[in-house]
């Protein structure tokens, strides 16, 4: 019986290959989805491995304020040092010294990707200490060296002898005097490492001072500013340096970011972990190489790995759904076309049973094939992702693919089952089919939509849209939620409705082409409309495919116009500073402007007043975050945040601007007392005196830079904004002002427009990734409108002959099966387009509502651009059906049965 | 010879010249046309018959350029077939041939109105409305033009096949077993139509049946024997059409 019903699917082969080939599709994503994902773990995982290595233990600040990878910690004492080395079973203990640090390449511009850190430190010669190994060249020493690593010399053009600049933010220039390598490989991932001398990383990123000269002709600056453009910010950070470094000859040594420890052979780290607890004063802490490691590893996790490998599931998930789509209406034809077969077996005395277990075997058969191609197939498509992201400037470790056979059952198991499940309302009718039928000529699926369909489908439309309207009416966090729910029973409803749709929207389609093509627009129109089920069944692939497009589309669209109207109502000045690129400015890796080249800003002439962005991290009311520290003296001359109370320019130096969203969820008003952690590791309690809307520019919170400045050892602009005297010549001191900062890594200097029109371009990038994402999910639901032909046209095989017989040339027949391909696709198209604008829009308008950061917008070109493809992707699947039927012998053709 | 054949052409509507069909090779071949010269004059009713596997199909699939012979030619309207390419062979069947099946073979998606007039349809003319009143109301189908095929009985949509036939004006009509699928009443009501064709709008038809009654209603009948001519019949009747089949020894089917 196994050896008949092998037999029996191998001589519908061909017919059974399109389904195939699109479980493999759907299989494939998510087989290579999970593979991409293993392999960044794993290389993640060896990556943060050899970082720990040969560190026994750790002391550091129990404090932090951040919560991204290797977050900033407040400094500890540099006289903590003798008080470690002195604890039984430490061989070598070494302060180590870390910060952000920006390499400029031979270009002068920053070396280094979107994501990855740009990290400094102090060069640590014990091996044991450092996963950094000396590949070429020497130690640095003094102020002015450095060793950075291979892989960041390859980027820039760097070679030992060159000299080049490093932004601690300030910019300090440096001879590069050796080379390192990460373990063995050329740097920590796509990550940037510049190793100083200990005195000059103590200085540089813990200090925050770069040399006397900068130093003190900062100061000079400030203090020859005319009052209107004082700049507080250089101001402040002056007179902190000179307190801090008075604090730090008090402790001997300065301070320093933490000790690494080597433990005495035979000592275990948790017994030396165990030895430095007892010794470390409160505010330290000591931890064993392993824990950082998976500390960091979590981390990592929950900042990057697990956002990633989700959207990468959930993309596989709408390719999968896709493919499910494409499946049921391949293997509801193909029943449907035995039911001839099916009855006979009735007739002959197989019990439904029987016929149900037949059709889910076959299902089960082609799961299984389909499955194992495309999980083999997922392991190739893991390496393209690869190619994907590095081709997005996401620079991701190195390293094979990690193979995981549990990855692998998953991805098949979830293939299998999907064909099968899919496959089971075909199956059910045709157990139900009479044993009458065999006698009959054969109808093909019933024809006719069910009623119970439509109105499921008309309910569910309904419902989902009072929903919407009625989640767009409030505002707050919830919106999103409701008006999600809603949109979600209108794309049920929509699927639900395509067969009743099917009929008068291809009739409706088919006029013109009838008009165009003659007799073959009337008869590709005919066939759409004459079999609304099927057609409805092929183009919902499409349909969702292209929702799914189009949604992202609108929804980008949507953030990208909010976030340049945000930028446009907020941004009142007419120059704007950035580090140019987006994820550059402000968070763990980020490098920033120096906030000191405001001073450099204030000299160009026509330049009335300067304002600079501080960014960083602290924690504000138990939560990290992410703050803005502002100048109150000059902010209002460049930025509008829309305050409902309060204002920017008067906040003192225990007070903080929140924005109206984070207000209303913490319950805060004017006057409510919020605690602060701030980066050093100080704790404050500041009192809210502003509440704004306008989130673009600032984020959630708003100190004044007095308040930020004394604590933090690297200040760092996320922009500087200038306003111009009246009367100057824009375009001239935008030339002067790009002069007077190029030295710091060549920032963008953008007029005021072209700043707000840069406030979406991160979307646009982040958009292409998608694109790339949701390809296959195009190419899945194309091939199954092609399925779908090629049954059709094996099916009319007579009508075919016939027409050929009656005097149709095979052009004509060709440009009948391609219209007819057109016809669904432009339906699959259509009701991609309405439902993904749709749900764009309403989660757009939803986000509006909520956070403020969208602007429902409907980009016209793009849109129409999806028109174009979803019409061409009828074309396309055409191709190999319209071929066929014009090969089909004429006279086999009119004698088929 | 071949020059006395082409002089033929000229009053013949179709001719067969030598035509040879052979399938598979070796010891599987088979011979359904073994060197058949025939001529089919125009304005006549011509059936073609005789036993199962005489080749009486096959010449009518060659003589329609719906089947290539192995060697040997064709000629309709004066074209040699053999010299035609595809699309020639399709335009020719389009616009000087008419067909008519034993299954009917309407498409299902066209009304009936659509039916008959695809073949024009297909070469993009608008058919002559007034040519087309005609043929619609020859076959009594007036009141039947905006159905679809599947709501007529086999009957009817049969007269929908004769109605497509004569709707573009062809040269010549072939017929496969047109009364194969139909009832007596039926059949008689159809060969009724096909000779109301040939003797009031002087069409052609060529066609196949193995039904002695219907070939009784043709002006002529043409017997196949082994892919051989076996003679022929003018003015048959039942009876003299019986006694030949008989002669042949193949039965009526």
């Amino acid at each position: 019986m196994l050896a008949l019903r092998i037999r029996d699917l191998w001589s519908r082969k061909r017919r059974l290959a399109g389904v195939v080939i699109a479980v493999a599709l759907g299989v494939a994503f998510l087989s290579g989805a999970l593979t991409f994902g293993n392999t960044l773990s794993a290389n993640f995982d060896t990556l943060f491995a050899t970082a720990t290595s040969g560190t026994s233990a750790v002391v550091r600040s129990a404090t932090t304020v951040d919560s991204g990878v290797n977050a900033a910690r407040p400094p500890i004492p540099a006289s903590l040092l003798p008080t470690v080395r002195s604890v039984p079973g430490v061989a070598d203990a070494q302060p180590s010294v870390t910060g952000s640090a920006t390499l400029l390449g031979a270009d002068g511009k920053a070396v280094g990707g979107l994501g990855p850190p740009r990290s400094g430190g102090n060069w640590i010669s014990d091996p044991a200490l450092t996963p950094y190994r000396l590949a070429a060249g020497r130690a640095p020493q003094g102020l002015h060296e450095v060793v950075i690593n291979e892989g960041a010399a390859r980027a820039g053009h760097l070679r030992i002898g060159s000299a080049t600049t490093v932004l601690v933010p300030a910019p300090v220039r440096v001879r590069v005097v050796g080379l390192a390598t990460f373990g063995q490989a050329p740097g920590f991932g796509g990550a940037t490492y510049v190793a100083f001398s200990y005195p000059a990383a103590q200085r540089y990123l813990i200090q925050g001072g770069v040399n006397g000269a900068s130093q003190d002709s900062a100061r000079q600056d400030s203090a020859s500013q005319d009052s209107a453009s004082q700049d507080s910010a250089s101001q402040d950070s002056a007179s902190q340096d000179s307190a801090r470094q008075d604090s730090a000859s008090q402790h001997g040594g300065g301070q320093i970011s933490a000790i690494q420890v080597r433990a005495a052979h035979g000592v275990s780290p948790q017994v030396l972990v165990g030895r430095l607890d007892r010794v470390l004063p409160r505010g330290a802490e000591a931890l064993s190489g392993a824990q950082l490691t998976s500390q960091n590893l979590s981390s990592l996790n929950s900042a990057f790995l697990s956002g990633l490998k989700l959207i990468l599931v959930i993309f596989a998930g709408i390719a999968l759904l896709v493919a499910a789509f494409s499946i049921a209406s391949t293997f509801g034809i193909l029943v449907a076309q035995r039911t001839r077969e099916s009855a006979l077996l009735r007739a002959l005395g197989a019990t439904r049973g029987q016929v149900l277990r037949g059709v889910l075997a076959e299902a089960l058969a082609v799961g299984v094939a389909g499955s194992a191609v495309g999980t083999a197939a997922g392991l190739g498509l893991a390496e393209l992702l690869k190619g994907v992201f590095d081709q997005a400037g996401f620079a991701l470790p190195a390293g094979g693919l990690a193979i995981s056979g549990g990855s692998l059952a998953v991805a098949m198991l979830t293939g299998i089952a999907v064909t099968v499940a899919v496959s089971l309302v075909p199956a059910v009718r045709a157990s139900q089919v009479a044993a009458m039928q065999a006698l009959r000529e054969s109808a093909a699926e019933p024809g006719r939509t069910s009623r119970r369909r439509t109105a499921v489908g008309l309910v569910l439309l309904a419902a989902g849209l009072a929903v919407v309207l009625a989640g767009l009416a409030g505002t707050g966090s919830r919106v999103p939620a409701v008006v999600g729910l809603g949109a979600l029973a209108v794309a049920f409803g929509v699927v639900a409705l395509g067969p009743a749709a099917a009929g008068p929207a291809t009739r409706l389609g088919a006029r013109p082409l009838a008009a165009w093509r003659g007799v073959a627009g009337t008869l590709a129109g005919r066939n759409a409309s004459g079999q609304p089920r099927r057609t409805a069944a092929a183009a919902t692939a499409l349909m969702i495919g292209v929702a799914v497009v189009t949604f992202f589309t609108v929804y980008a669209a949507s953030l990208q116009a909010g976030a340049v109207n945000g930028v446009r109502d907020s941004f009142t000045g007419d120059i704007a500073i950035s580090p140019g690129g987006f994820g550059s400015g402000g968070g763990a890796g980020g490098s920033g402007l120096p906030l000191n080249l405001a001073a450099a800003v204030s000299r160009v002439p026509g330049v009335a007043t300067v304002s600079g962005l501080a960014s960083g991290q602290a924690e504000v009311g138990g939560q990290p975050a992410a703050v803005t520290a502002v100048p109150p003296a000059t902010i209002g001359q460049v930025l509008d945040l829309h305050s409902t109370a309060g204002s920017a320019a008067a906040l003192r130096s225990d007070q903080i601007g929140v924005s109206s969203i984070q207000a209303a969820a913490r319950h805060w008003h004017i006057g409510s007392a919020v605690p602060l952690v701030l980066p050093d590791g100080s704790r404050r309690t500041v009192f809210v005196a502003e509440i704004y809307t306008s989130r673009n520019l600032v984020g959630d919170y708003v100190l004044p830079l007095s308040l930020w400045a004394p604590h933090t050892a690297q200040l760092t602009a996320s922009a500087i904004f200038v306003k111009l005297a009246p009367g100057t010549a824009e375009a001239g001191a935008q030339r002067a002002i790009t002069q007077a900062v190029a030295s710091s890594g060549r920032p963008a200097v953008d007029s005021h427009d072209a700043f707000v029109a840069s406030a979406g371009q991160g979307v646009s990038t982040v958009l292409g990734i998608v694109y790339a994402l949701l390809v296959l999910a195009i190419v899945i639901a194309v091939s199954g409108i092609a399925n779908t032909l090629s049954l059709s046209v094996y099916e009319r095989t007579r009508e075919i002959g016939l027409l050929r017989g009656v005097g149709q040339t095979r052009p004509q027949l060709r440009s009948m099966v391609r219209l007819e391909s057109v016809l669904v696709s432009a339906f699959g198209t259509a009701g991609g387009l309405l439902l993904g604008g749709f749900l764009g829009w309403a989660l757009a308008e939803a986000g509006a509502r909520s956070s403020g950061l969208t602007t429902a917008s409907f980009p016209a070109a793009q849109l129409m651009a999806i028109a174009i493809l979803g019409g061409a992707a009828g074309v396309i699947a055409a191709i190999r059906p319209a071929r066929r039927a014009a090969r089909l012998p004429v006279l086999r053709a009119i004698a088929a049965e | 010879m071949l020059a006395g054949m082409t002089a033929l052409t000229v009053t013949a509507a179709a001719a067969a010249v030598a035509l040879t069909k052979v399938y598979g090779t070796g010891a599987a071949e088979v011979r359904a046309l073994d060197s058949v010269t025939a001529e089919f004059a125009d304005e006549r009713f011509t059936a073609i018959m005789g036993p199962s596997g005489s080749g009486k199909s096959t010449l009518l699939h060659c003589l329609a350029g719906l089947d290539t012979p192995t060697s040997g030619q064709v000629f309709l309207g004066g074209a040699d077939l053999g010299s035609l390419s595809d699309t020639q062979l399709t335009r020719l069947r389009r616009d000087r041939a008419g067909f008519i099946f034993q299954s009917f073979n309407l498409l299902p998606a066209l009304t009936v109105a659509e039916n008959i007039a695809l073949p024009s349809l297909l070469a993009g003319r608008k058919p002559a409305q007034s040519w087309l009143d005609d043929v619609v109301s020859l076959v009594g189908l007036g009141d039947r033009l905006a159905h679809r095929p599947a709501e007529l009985s086999g009957g009817q949509q049969q007269r929908v096949a004769v109605a497509r036939a004569l709707a573009s004006q062809p040269e010549i009509i072939f017929a496969d077993e047109p009364t194969g699928n139909l009832d007596s009443r039926s059949s008689a009501q159809l060969l009724g139509y096909l000779r109301t064709a040939v003797g009031e709008l002087g069409q052609t038809i060529v066609m196949v049946t193995h039904d002695p009654g219907a070939a009784a209603a043709s002006d002529e009948v043409l017997f196949l024997a082994d892919g051989r001519i076996a003679g022929h019949l003018d003015a048959p009747s039942r009876p003299a059409i019986l006694d030949r089949l008989a002669s042949l020894g193949g039965g009526t089917a």
